[in-house]
């Protein structure tokens, strides 16, 4: 329907127009039936227009300024320190050169009647993920003098949720003998046909259920 | 420039966080904002981290020097429902001072609590910060139950333009500008150019479909895409000039309509092609759109309609 207005592709640009300006200082355009936004908070707006009054009391004013201060300030300060405070940060994700074509990770694999199957899914590692799991299994390895005792610790706990949470219908996974932490290696491939499969792996934790330590003579 | 610098970096100052607005813009966002964050979490549960071994923990500052520990399974059951129920209660406007200041209390320590087992992510901060902010604004002025309320006592009770409405959502801006600018600094800081020159953005690409992320990347165009000669290059220049060139959008009208749009869908295409989630991230753009001229231009595009005169209710103003 031709309603007299610009065409189609016009009108979605003016709603682009609309939709990121100013609404307050938008106004018809003579003869062209069209907002179009002329102020704002572009510098050239407004660095020679009279400030409207705020409506604010004078506490008010100094207590908004205040968590201005707070919030610019501590982005500020992490971006400048390079330094992790969360809610504020950084944001250093993904921020290093990498051409590394070889990928190692940590990993988590239950232990089936019949062999192994990798925890990955969300559903199997709740309330990690993968990633989560991964970075937390890497720090307690390389950060803590007892390593070993709080891996093993790390898999059990992930071994047991696991298990829990299948017996009350959680997820539908294979049930679990045990789970075994690797050390896992890719060659990283260009189209990822080895995702499934590292090209290498170490075990370095393994925990079994009681029944299953006695019969293979591990610790429990 | 027709004033000294100070007096006109005042100016621009007071204009960008204290120009007094209707209090519709920012009561429409806040209706978006919990009203979707209520929706991407509402299936969340963060009560299996109650349960989780000690053995994982490795606290965040906030949890480290105040000594906050992890709630068990039961309490934080309790918590999120609480939370919950606050965000549907901050997204209707009813009772909304509190409801938004139990929000922020309750989602920041739901929020913070997975950091602290092992890794920090960071797509929700920016959703703490404006829960934070909103907790401490007149959002709820609008489009909200309390607004109705308050009518029907006083119908010629109406909230005037005020600064009340456009800082805290200006505020927003500046955080998410931060996360862009933070993101795109640091690529600049630890790689400098290289990391647009060197084969990063291939092997990022790549690496996605190893199980790297929290999520796997929703197609495997990632891996042609990578395959071109120039193609991760180009993706990473565009990454990286939208990241450091984002707080123009906070100055410049033209700037805003490239860049915010740009660095959404540059969410959705890491998300896409990488992995990476960004929980509620993107449910912070509600405070971009000026709701009301979208409203108002929508109306006008439906036959039959008369064309409403955007503005036409603003407050008088010397230069308009």
């Amino acid at each position: 329907m031709d309603r007299g207005g610009p065409p189609r592709a016009s009108r979605i640009g003016l709603a682009l127009d609309d939709a990121f300006c100013d609404n307050d200082f938008q106004h018809m355009r003579p003869g062209s039936g069209r907002t179009q936004m002329d102020r704002g908070t572009g510098w050239k707006n407004n660095v020679d227009r009279p400030v409207a009054p705020p409506h604010l009391t004078r506490r008010r004013l100094w207590f908004v300024h205040a968590v201005i201060a707070f919030v610019v300030g501590g982005h500020v300060y992490d971006v400048v320190r390079d330094k992790e405070n969360w809610p504020f940060s950084p944001y250093p994700m993904f921020s290093q050169v990498d051409e590394s074509r070889i990928h190692k990770t940590l990993r988590i694999f239950g232990i089936t009647s019949d062999g192994e199957t990798p925890l990955l899914s969300y559903e199997s590692l709740h309330p990690f993920d993968q990633c989560r799991l991964a970075t937390a299994l890497t720090r307690i390895r390389d950060e803590r003098e007892s390593a070993s005792a709080d891996l093993r610790e790390a898999v059990r706990d992930v071994w047991a949720r696991y298990e829990a949470r299948r017996q009350s219908g959680a997820h539908d996974g294979l049930p679990l003998l045990g789970a075994r932490l690797y050390a896992v290696q890719w060659h990283l491939d260009a189209y990822a046909r080895n995702a499934r499969q590292p090209d290498e792996r170490v075990m370095l934790i393994e925990v079994r259920s009681p029944a299953a330590h006695s019969a293979r003579g591990l610790e429990p | 420039m027709t004033a000294l610098p100070v007096a006109a970096l005042t100016r621009w100052w007071m204009h960008f966080w204290f120009e007094p607005s209707a209090a519709s813009n920012l009561g429409i966002a806040r209706l978006l904002f919990f009203g979707l964050l209520l929706l991407v979490y509402l299936r969340e549960d963060f009560s299996a981290w109650g349960g989780v071994s000690p053995t994982f923990w490795m606290p965040l500052w906030m949890f480290k020097y105040t000594g906050i520990t992890p709630l068990g399974a039961d309490s934080l059951a309790v918590l999120q429902i609480c939370w919950k129920v606050s965000m549907l209660l901050s997204a209707v406007g009813l009772l909304s001072r509190v409801s938004m200041v139990v929000a922020f209390v309750s989602g920041t320590y739901l929020f913070a609590l997975p950091h602290n087992f092992g890794q920090t992510f960071h797509f929700d901060a920016l959703l703490v910060i404006a829960m934070g902010v909103l907790a401490l604004s007149h959002a709820g002025a609008a489009w909200s139950i309390d607004a109705l309320i308050a009518a029907r006592r006083d119908p010629s009770r109406e909230p005037p333009h005020s600064a009340e409405f456009t800082w805290p959502a200006r505020l927003i801006w500046v955080a998410m500008a931060f996360v862009f600018f933070g993101a795109g600094f640091s690529k600049l800081r630890h790689a400098g150019i290289d990391w647009v020159l060197s084969d990063t953005m291939q092997t990022f690409l790549i690496r996605a479909h190893y199980g790297v992320s929290d999520a796997d990347p929703f197609v495997s165009w990632g891996l042609i895409l990578s395959q071109w000669p120039w193609g991760p290059r180009v993706l990473a220049a565009i990454a990286l000039g939208t990241e450091v060139l984002f707080p123009l959008a906070l100055v410049s009208v033209k700037a805003r309509r490239v860049l915010v749009p740009a660095s959404f869908c540059m969410l959705l295409g890491i998300r896409a092609l990488m992995g990476p989630t960004f929980g509620g991230f993107l449910v912070a753009y509600v405070f971009w759109p000026q709701w009301t001229a979208v409203g108002q231009r929508l109306r006008a595009w439906i036959p039959g309609k008369p064309v409403p005169t955007i503005g036409a209710q603003r407050i008088a103003h010397p230069h308009t």
